[in-house]
This record gives structure tokens, C-alpha cells and sequence, in this order.
């Protein structure tokens, strides 16, 4: 049929999602799941609230801005001081219990942040729904790059700002992907690995299983703060309602889709997540644009919720069909199922 | 071992076929789109004494919002020049109307600072209103900072509490045995009690033709809704169904490969979120409410005022609650039950069929959960995203009265139910899921185990 | 060679010339079940001490509140002179307690090798900071290598040096985890059941090992339901039942023993709780035997 192909501009899709693979969701998504892959992959944490790490980043950088006027370096480190907070703050109840209680708490804490966050009480300090929309202006002093100008090739291009910050996304990126590299071939990663495989044995080995697991809480949570920094200075603005619960099951997904316990996994799983979202999503809503798809069976709205459909379906079945991912193996996983 | 691997391949591709099954009834389930009842909206009249004139003058431009009674946010705006605010809302029932102070204008106050929300009752049809109380800066002097705690505040809010708390018992206890019987902390619990609740909602509003569309203009049960008791009825079968399908086609297969629990703890994340955004595709976003018994004027007894439905289903439930200790207690079921959650190997190998017992866990659970799930919808309203909201307070109270015991789950969803409406004395409402996470944690601290829990073996 | 005990009173609670470990008054209780319930007992420096008991005894119970991984309702010890009372599991290992579970634990998706250099006290680059800094650890990494290797050719494993310990037959993970708790250089071993489930020609092996481990002055208290095994090669055997300990003495004397006789007897019999795993992995080490009888 080329009239359904015709209708469709297959050129602005792939376009599309070319950059959709590199930009700054796919950036933010990369860093959460990097610093979920130290908790789950290596450590064995089940942290079922991620995006509250990525909030903690964002509102401690973003207030440190509006609420105290401190400069872009200490406005960084206070966003790394509420992420490791947050992880004190979940880690110390938890963390010498079985690892359900983890998973609980964590998924309760995250969506709570959000809603204190929100709500009326805190109005003065996070400015509710509206969120905070004025801390970028000292991020963007620090860009070399011209805003008016647009850098980059082919559908890798950006405007200045933007440019900046897929920049020093990426920078991020690769700089977490070698300290976790370097991490886990150390005696300290060696630890941590033993702690996820059995606890007790580690423990009967003179390790404190509690104090590494905290630490690699927080050091993942840091690096999930790092991906929600990255979210308000890309987006210029951090607004509660952006870091629904399910975005933790997003990040989930990009880890196991990459393969968990490896460390390109992350990176990988987040720009095949962003491109293959954007594909279906774009594709979706052309198709029912051109009618192709009738109304009555969807509206473009109802595309979007799709994404929701894509990833909990994917989450479930791949956890059922290929747990290890892309970069897993396959013999490691069978090793569980002892 | 042998054995199950030569399962598994037949147990994967019945669970992929499953979740091909959720999705495929999302697309296929068409029904018309919902009809509910227009016109309620919500409002207020903001007025003050000016203090030189002493004339009543209208306040423009305070920022208001309107809350459902889970506390999102379903609108708002800003007095217009006559003062007033007012906005349509989706269908009749509770919604909380705030007040944002700082935007008064200068020496304007709010009598009450304390209290920004105001809870509003909108009937079928009618506009619901709220009164804030603005004062200017001498009657602000004037006002002594009494507390507003009263007896009866307490007892309404604890009567309030505890019919909360059973219907959270009844949808808990399900995620408390599953979890004691398999290691399994369902994430997708929740979304039973939503299906439970959309059910009723389907069979209340379209009957059968809900689910097959075809018999549309058919009569009552099959083209037409039917009385909410009936539609609660179908939706508990639709519930013992899912746990049946859910255990039978997911999880047996996946303990039957020796699948770890926390992979299929991962798995159960995936179906939640799966099915909870199935739901918003058929069921829209919209809040909305059942087509029976909802708009009800309260009765007083004694010091506290209650609507003659929650008093029913708030009694139901406590008697089905007493069955289903009646049943722990004597069936031979019910002890096979609790010997399974107490030592399963021990159980297995005085000849019990766990993974019989196991099964009923899940049908059983999964049925009252969709009832709780319709007690809700009615009591407070109907939502897609109900799963979720619930999920916090249903852990809190499992963990609370210690997770894998009926028991348990029962006194920990009361004092959660109890504690969150109580708490509101002291925090504003829409913050009131943060003491049921609050007093999750502390009860980590303190007594991990929980209240009725006892610790894990080593070694 | 440690003091001769022969010539001690056989009774539960009698004091050893020179005890490592000493309980006082310890008790542990689950519900109505009463786990655990020693007045006293010394365990002696350098000798291998069997605790024996019929399932359900509560020996296992009692491994855990000594090392530290359940906390006792009452009582004391004291460990190589200090009071340990309080202290957590990893503290007592550090000390130089170290122990071994019912249910091996080995850490299957790490190698073998990696299995052995975790045990290794005071690793620089266990710190977090250090461990950045590739040179810092390094050598000290090169050493723990070393003596892992050399522990892993003493119990015959280095041929599986390098494969995931959760790929090795059950038999040698309880091999494994026993050389693993060597490489924190304890000064007090407990093996919970380390013969279980091990097949005869390596439990032959692990006996051989448990009393080198006496050669080098460190002390073993074992855990063990076979009488002959016990027989063998323990200085002094503990004898508990419904938690308490009911008799103490050289091995030979325990045999005799009408209390003894009686708790085995008495009690169901001797099914060990994991019967299941016991059978899988005798049939794990049988089925691999006989391939490389084949090759
Ligand atoms: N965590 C626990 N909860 C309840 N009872 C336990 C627990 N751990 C052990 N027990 C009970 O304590 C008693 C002693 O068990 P255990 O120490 O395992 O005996 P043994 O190792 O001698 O076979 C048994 O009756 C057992 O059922
Ligand atoms: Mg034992």
C-alpha cells in the first residue's frame, strides 16, 4: 500500500529518533539507570524509587540556587547532598532487613517526596505545581557555547544551550561509567558483589554488609541526583510532577534491557529505550494523524499512554525471557536458579 | 530440575500469551463512552471588611485548587473581580478546596491559617461551596490562636479511620498470604483492588456489554448496568478469576523454573504498571463514581455523622473479616494455609499440596481485594490509578502488623486507616499518606518483624 | 598438641584448661520453643570440639547467637579474653571467630579465586576512596592472590580456580567455603555441618582438612550427626538436646552415654532438614565422578 507509506514522513521519524537516542532524556535516563545498575546490578538493592534520587538532585540543586543564592559548584554538591539524604534517609531503616523492605520503602518515599514537594505547606520553599523555573541563568554564564547558534551534525543538532547540556551530559556519563568500571574491579567492588550474591557469607567474613549497602545507596543515588541535575538544567525548570513513580519503572527497564551488573548497560539500554520510544511513539501519532488508525480505537493522547503499555509489558517479559539483556549471560543467570 | 526446565519453555510461552491476553482485551474492550451526570461544580465567594470603610469588598485574584479526596490536583484558578471562584468538577462526591494565603492581598488574612483546605460536599447536580473566613489586620489582632481539637473532630475522624482501616484490611490480606505463602511481595496487588473497583464500575454502568461489546442494547444485565450489589458480585468473580490466571499462567510457572522472588518481585512492577495504564486507556482519566447509592446524606449517631453506605459496607466488611479468621482458624484449607506461610517445607512434607494451597492463596486474595477495591470505589470514588495511591498504605500495613500474617495485615491497615485520618488533625490532608510512610519506617525501626511477625531463621 | 582433656570430669559445663571461648547462662527463645539454653560451657584452645544433637536441637541456634547473626535473650561470652557480647557478625570474624553455614553459601556468580580473596582481612582497597586508586591495592591484591592459590592447591580445587562457584558441584562448595574462612586467618573455625550432603570420598578429604586445621593451632568446633565421623577425629565432643547441653566428654565416653542414647532415640530421628538438598548434591558429585571416570 504506498499510500500508507506516503502519508507517513519517515525521514522526520528517524530523524527524530536518531536525536531522541543522544539528548537530554536519554541522558537523565542513562544516569539514573547507571546509578541503579550500582544498586541493583552490583549490590543487589532493590530500589523501587530511583526517581526520588533524580527529585533529590534536582529541587537540592535548583533551591540552592533560588532558595539560597549559592553558586553552580555548590549548588551541584548540595543536589548530592539531598540524594545522599535520601538515601540515609531510606537506607538506615532498611538496609539490615530482608530486601523487600527496600523495594517498600523506597517506592512509598519517592512518590511522597513528590507529593511534599507539591503540596501547599512547602509553597514557600518549592513553589508547589509550578515548580522552581529560576536557578539556570549561572548554569548558562558557564557555557562556552553561543546560544543563538546551533552546533552539531545532521540530526545531532543542537542550539548552544542545549548543545551545553548534552555536553556535559555525556561528559557525566562516561566519567560515572569509568568510576563504577574502576569500582567494581576493586576489592570494594568485590564486596559489594558478594553482598548481593549472600549476604550472611559476606557478613561471616568479616564485611559489614549494612555499611557498604548504604554506601552503595548513596553512591547510586548520588548518581541518579546527577541525572535529575542534568534534568533541571536541560529543561531549565523542576517541577514536581515530572517524577511520577513510574518513571523509576522506566529506568528499571533501561537497566535490564542493557543487562544488569554490566557497566555500559545502562548507557546502551537508555539510548535503545529513547530511540525505539520515539520510533513507535512518533509513528503512532502519524498513523493517527493520516487516520490510518481510527479515533475510535485511539487518539493521539492515547499514543502517549502507549509508552506506559510498552514498558511494563517489556519489564515483565523481559525479566521472564531474557533477564541478563543485552550484555548479560546467559550462564551467569542460570546460576541463580539453583 | 530437569524436570522444570522442560516446563519452562511451555510456562513461557502460556505467560507471554497472558500479557498478550492484557493488552489484546485493552484494545478489544469497546465500550461507549461514559454518560455521568453534568453540571456539579465547586466554589467559593471570597469577602472582607475593609477596615476604613468598613464595607464587605470582594478579594480578586487568591489562587484556589481543588483536590480529589487522594489529594491530586484536579483544577484550579483565581477569584475573578466579584471574588468569586468557581470551577466544574467530575461527578458528585468529597473534594478538598484550598486556599493559597500568600496570595491575599496585602492585609488580607486568613482566620484560619491552619486550615487552608476546606473539605466540600458536592451533590448531584449542585454546586458545592466553601466559606474561608478573611479578616483584615484589627480582626486578625483580635483572634485568640484556640486549637480546633475536638471531641467530636476525633471521634468522626476515627470512626472514619476504622471503616478505612477494614476495607484496606480486606484488600491487604490477600498481599499478606501471598507474600507468606511464596516470598513474593506482590507489587501488583494493587492494581487487583483496581480491577475489582472498575469491574463494578462496568457491570454498574453497561453490564455484560461491558465485556462483549456486542450485546449492547441488550436487556438489563447483559445490554444494560445493573444494581451496584449485582455488579459488586460479578466484579468479586472477575477478581477469584485474575488471581487464578495471574498465579496459574505467571507465577506457578515461574516458581516452577525456580525463578528467584525478587526477579519475580520485578515481574510483578512490569504487570502493575502494564495494567494500571490498560486501565487508563479504557477507563479515561476522569475520576468518576458508581451509578448507585452515591450521593447520601449522613446520619448522626451520637457525636459522629456517617452515610448509611459506609456504615454498611463498613460492617460488611468487619463480618467478612471475622469469616475469613473463622476460616483461618477452622477450614482445613485455612490451617493448610497458615502451615505453608509458618514452615512450607515443613507443610510439604506432611503432605500438603502447597502448590494447591498456594493457588487458593492467590484466587482468594485476589477476590478480596476486588471487594475492598468496590468498598472504596463507593465509599470514596472510582479512579484508574487507585492501585497505586493505595499501594503505600496497604505495605504500611502489612509491614506494619508483619508481613505474611492475616493477622497481622488486619491490625496493621486499622491502625494505618485510623492513624492517617486522625493525623490530619495535625497536617494538612493532602500530606496525610506521609504519616502512613512515617509510621512504616518507625515500625522498621522498632520492631522489624512487625506487630504479629516474627523474625527470619538463619543459617 | 593442646592439653590431653581426657582426664576432665564428663560433665556439661565443665571447665578446659585453657578455653578460646566461653557461654554463660545463654538463652534464645522462638515463641513457646525454647532454642537455646546453656548455663555454661568452655570451649578449649586448639583442640576439635564436636557439637552433636538430634535435629531441632538447637545447635544451629546456637551458632548464630555466638557468632553473632542472632541476638541471644540473655546470657554472655567471652571470646579469647574479650567480652563479645554485643558485637556483630564481621566484627567477630575480624577478631578471628569465623564460621561456616548449614546451607553452603557460596557466592555463586563470583569465581572461585574471587570466593577466596574476599575472605582476606584488612584489604586496602575494600575502602572506598582507596579503591579508586588502582595502585594502592594492587600489590596487596597480588599477595591475597597468592595465598589463595596456594589454599585452593591444598584442598584440591585449583583446576576450578577460575569457574563461578555457583557452576561447582555441591560437595566442593562446602569444600570452598571451608577454605574460604581460612583465608581470614581465624583463630576459632565453626563449621555447621560441613559433612552433610558431601559424599564419602570427599568427606574423607574434608576430615583430613579439618584436622590439618588443628595442625596449624587453630581450634574447630564442628557440628556433625554422624557418630563415627565424630568418633574419629574430635577431642572432645558437646552433646545438646531441646537446647540445653546434656553431656560433655571425650568420644569415646559419649557413646556410652544412656542421656545420649536416650535424646537420639527420643527425639524423631535423625532426618536431617534438608534431606532434598543432601540427596542433590550426592547425586551432583556421583553423576560427576563418574565422568571423569569416563574421560
Ligand atoms: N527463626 C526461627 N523461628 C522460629 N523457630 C526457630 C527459628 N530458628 C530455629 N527455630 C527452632 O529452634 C529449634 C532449634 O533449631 P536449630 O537450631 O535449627 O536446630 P539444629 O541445628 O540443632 O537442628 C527448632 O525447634 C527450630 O524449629
Ligand atoms: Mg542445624
Amino acid at each position: 500500500m504506498p499510500g500508507v507509506f506516503g502519508a507517513i514522513d519517515w525521514l522526520f521519524i528517524f530523524e527524530q529518533t536518531l536525536n531522541e537516542a543522544v539528548d537530554l532524556n536519554a541522558i537523565v535516563f542513562a544516569l539514573a539507570a547507571i546509578g541503579l545498575n550500582v544498586h541493583f546490578g552490583y549490590a543487589g538493592l532493590l530500589n523501587f524509587g530511583q526517581v526520588g534520587f533524580v527529585a533529590a538532585g534536582a529541587y537540592g540543586m535548583g533551591l540552592a540556587v533560588t532558595l539560597w543564592g549559592l553558586n553552580p559548584f555548590l549548588a551541584v554538591v548540595v543536589g548530592m547532598i539531598f540524594a545522599t539524604i535520601f538515601a540515609l534517609f531510606l537506607g538506615i531503616p532498611t538496609l539490615r532487613l530482608r530486601a523487600d523492605y527496600l523495594a517498600i520503602v523506597t517506592i512509598a518515599s519517592a512518590e511522597i517526596l513528590r507529593l511534599v514537594a507539591r503540596s501547599t505547606a512547602m509553597r514557600n520553599i518549592t513553589r508547589g505545581p509550578e515548580g522552581l523555573n529560576e536557578f539556570v541563568g549561572p548554569f548558562r554564564e558557564l557555557s562556552p557555547f553561543n546560544p543563538s547558534v546551533s552546533y552539531g551534525f545532521g540530526p545531532f543538532t543542537w542550539r548552544g544551550n542545549q548543545f551545553f547540556t548534552v555536553v556535559v551530559g555525556w561528559t557525566l556519563i562516561f566519567f560515572f561509567v569509568f568510576l563504577v568500571w574502576q569500582l567494581m574491579r576493586s576489592p570494594w567492588g568485590r564486596v559489594v558483589k558478594a553482598i548481593r550474591e549472600d549476604e550472611d557469607a559476606a557478613r561471616a567474613l568479616g564485611k559489614s554488609a549494612y555499611w557498604y549497602k548504604l554506601q552503595a545507596l548513596i553512591l547510586g543515588g548520588i548518581i541518579g541526583g546527577f541525572g535529575g541535575m542534568m534534568l533541571a538544567l536541560g529543561n531549565a525548570t523542576v517541577q514536581p510532577d515530572f517524577f511520577v513513580a513510574p518513571l523509576t519503572f522506566f529506568f528499571w527497564l533501561v537497566l535490564i534491557l542493557g543487562g544488569a551488573g554490566r557497566v555500559w548497560a545502562p548507557v546502551l539500554g537508555s539510548v535503545i529505550f529513547w530511540g525505539l520510544i520515539t520510533f513507535i511513539q512518533n509513528l503512532g501519532r502519524q498513523l493517527v494523524d493520516a487516520g490510518l488508525i481510527p479515533t475510535s480505537i485511539m487518539d493521539t493522547s492515547q499514543v502517549d499512554q502507549i509508552r506506559f503499555w510498552i514498558v511494563g509489558a517489556a519489564l515483565a517479559l523481559l525479566m521472564i525471557f531474557r533477564p541478563q539483556g543485552i550484555l548479560g549471560s546467559k550462564e551467569e543467570m542460570a546460576l541463580d536458579a539453583h | 530440575m530437569i524436570l522444570s526446565k522442560g516446563l519452562s519453555d511451555m510456562g513461557r510461552r502460556v505467560v507471554g500469551v497472558f500479557l498478550l491476553g492484557v493488552m489484546a482485551m485493552a484494545l478489544f474492550v469497546a465500550f461507549a463512552p461514559p454518560a455521568f451526570a453534568e453540571g456539579e461544580m465547586i466554589g467559593t465567594r471570597l469577602r472582607y471588611t475593609e477596615p476604613n470603610s468598613g464595607e464587605r469588598v470582594a478579594v480578586s485574584g487568591v489562587s484556589l485548587t481543588v483536590e480529589d479526596t487522594s489529594g491530586e490536583t484536579i483544577a484550579e484558578g483565581v477569584t475573578d473581580a466579584d471574588g468569586i471562584f468557581e470551577v466544574e468538577v467530575p461527578g458528585s462526591g468529597r473534594y478538598g478546596l484550598t486556599i493559597f494565603p500568600e496570595t491575599l492581598p496585602e492585609g488580607v488574612f486568613l482566620a484560619d491559617p491552619d486550615n487552608p483546605t476546606k473539605l466540600v460536599e458536592v451533590l448531584v447536580g449542585q454546586t458545592g461551596r466553601a466559606i474561608f473566613q478573611l479578616v483584615n489586620e484589627n480582626e486578625l489582632a483580635g483572634l485568640g490562636q484556640t486549637s480546633t481539637i475536638t471531641f467530636r473532630r476525633v471521634a468522626q475522624l476515627t470512626v472514619e479511620g476504622l471503616k478505612f482501616g477494614v476495607f484496606l484490611a480486606m484488600a491487604a490480606i490477600g498481599l499478606s498470604l501471598i507474600f507468606g505463602t511464596t516470598g513474593l511481595v506482590n507489587f501488583a496487588h494493587g492494581e487487583m483492588i483496581g480491577w475489582g473497583m472498575l469491574w463494578a464500575y462496568l457491570f454498574n454502568f453497561y453490564g455484560f456489554a461491558g465485556m462483549f461489546g456486542f450485546m449492547e442494547g441488550w436487556p438489563a444485565p447483559f445490554g444494560d448496568g445493573v444494581n451496584l450489589i449485582f455488579a459488586t458480585l460479578m466484579a468479586i468473580v472477575m477478581g477469584l478469576g485474575l488471581g487464578w490466571a495471574m498465579d496459574k499462567f505467571i507465577f506457578a510457572p515461574l516458581r516452577a523454573r525456580g525463578t528467584a522472588v525478587i526477579s519475580a518481585m520485578i515481574v510483578t512492577i512490569g504487570l502493575s504498571i502494564l495494567i494500571r495504564y490498560v486501565y487508563l486507556f479504557v477507563f479515561g482519566g476522569v475520576p468518576r463514581f458508581y451509578r448507585d447509592y452515591t450521593a447520601q446524606v449522613g446520619i448522626k449517631i451520637g457525636v459522629i455523622e456517617i452515610t448509611p453506605k459506609d456504615l454498611i459496607t463498613g460492617l460488611l466488611s468487619v463480618a467478612i473479616l471475622v469469616l475469613v479468621g473463622l476460616f483461618l482458624q477452622r477450614a482445613r484449607m485455612g490451617k493448610a494455609m497458615r502451615a505453608v506461610a509458618d514452615d512450607r517445607d515443613l507443610a510439604e512434607s506432611s503432605g500438603i499440596d502447597v502448590q494447591r494451597v498456594i493457588r487458593f492463596v492467590w484466587v482468594a486474595g485476589s477476590g478480596l481485594a476486588a471487594l475492598g477495591g468496590v468498598f472504596i470505589g463507593l465509599s470514596e470514588q472510582v479512579s484508574w490509578n487507585i492501585g497505586f495511591r493505595i499501594l503505600l498504605l496497604i505495605f504500611a500495613a502489612v509491614v506494619l502488623g508483619g508481613l505474611g500474617t492475616a493477622y497481622g495485615a488486619l491490625v496493621g491497615a486499622l491502625i494505618v486507616g485510623v492513624g492517617i485520618q486522625v493525623s490530619t488533625l495535625w497536617i494538612p490532608p493532602e500530606l496525610k499518606n506521609l504519616g502512613a510512610l512515617v509510621l512504616l519506617i518507625v515500625a522498621l525501626l522498632i520492631r522489624p518483624q512487625g506487630i504479629l511477625g516474627k523474625a527470619e531463621r538463619i543459617g | 598438641m593442646p592439653t590431653d582433656l581426657e582426664h576432665l570430669p564428663r560433665e556439661p559445663g565443665v571447665p578446659k584448661p585453657d578455653p578460646i571461648l566461653v557461654v554463660d547462662n545463654m538463652r534464645k527463645r522462638f515463641g513457646g520453643i525454647v532454642a537455646v539454653d546453656v548455663d555454661h560451657l568452655e570451649i578449649q584452645r586448639g583442640a576439635i570440639t564436636a557439637l552433636i544433637g538430634p535435629n531441632g536441637a538447637g545447635k544451629t541456634t546456637f551458632f548464630n547467637v555466638l557468632t553473632g547473626f542472632d541476638k541471644p535473650d540473655e546470657g554472655h561470652k567471652v571470646f579469647d579474653g574479650e567480652t563479645i557480647d554485643r558485637a556483630r557478625p564481621h566484627r567477630l570474624a575480624q577478631k578471628g571467630m569465623v564460621r561456616t553455614f548449614q546451607l553452603t553459601k557460596a557466592l555463586t556468580k563470583l569465581a572461585v579465586i574471587e570466593n577466596m580473596k574476599l575472605g582476606a582481612k584488612d584489604q586496602k582497597g575494600e575502602n572506598f576512596a582507596r579503591s579508586l586508586i588502582t595502585p594502592i591495592w594492587k600489590k596487596q591484591e597480588k599477595e591475597i592472590e597468592q595465598r589463595a592459590d596456594v589454599l585452593l592447591e591444598k584442598f584440591q580445587m585449583d583446576q576450578m580456580r577460575d569457574e563461578y562457584a555457583g557452576a561447582i558441584s555441591g560437595g566442593q562448595r562446602k569444600l570452598l567455603e571451608m577454605s574460604r574462612s581460612l583465608m581470614t586467618d581465624p583463630k576459632l573455625v565453626m563449621l555447621d555441618e560441613p559433612m552433610a550432603g558431601v559424599n564419602p570420598a570427599l568427606k574423607q578429604k574434608l576430615l583430613d582438612h579439618v584436622r590439618g586445621l588443628k595442625d596449624q593451632g587453630i581450634t574447630v568446633v564442628f557440628v556433625e550427626h554422624d557418630m563415627d565421623v565424630v568418633q574419629g577425629i574430635s577431642d572432645w565432643v558437646v552433646v545438646m538436646a531441646e537446647g540445653a547441653i546434656i553431656a560433655e566428654g571425650p568420644p569415646r565416653s559419649i557413646a556410652e552415654n544412656k542421656k545420649v542414647i536416650d535424646a537420639y532415640l527420643g527425639a524423631h530421628h535423625d532426618a536431617p532438614l534438608d534431606l532434598d538438598q543432601e540427596q542433590a548434591f550426592l547425586a551432583e558429585d556421583m553423576a560427576e565422578e563418574q565422568e571423569t571416570e569416563e574421560q
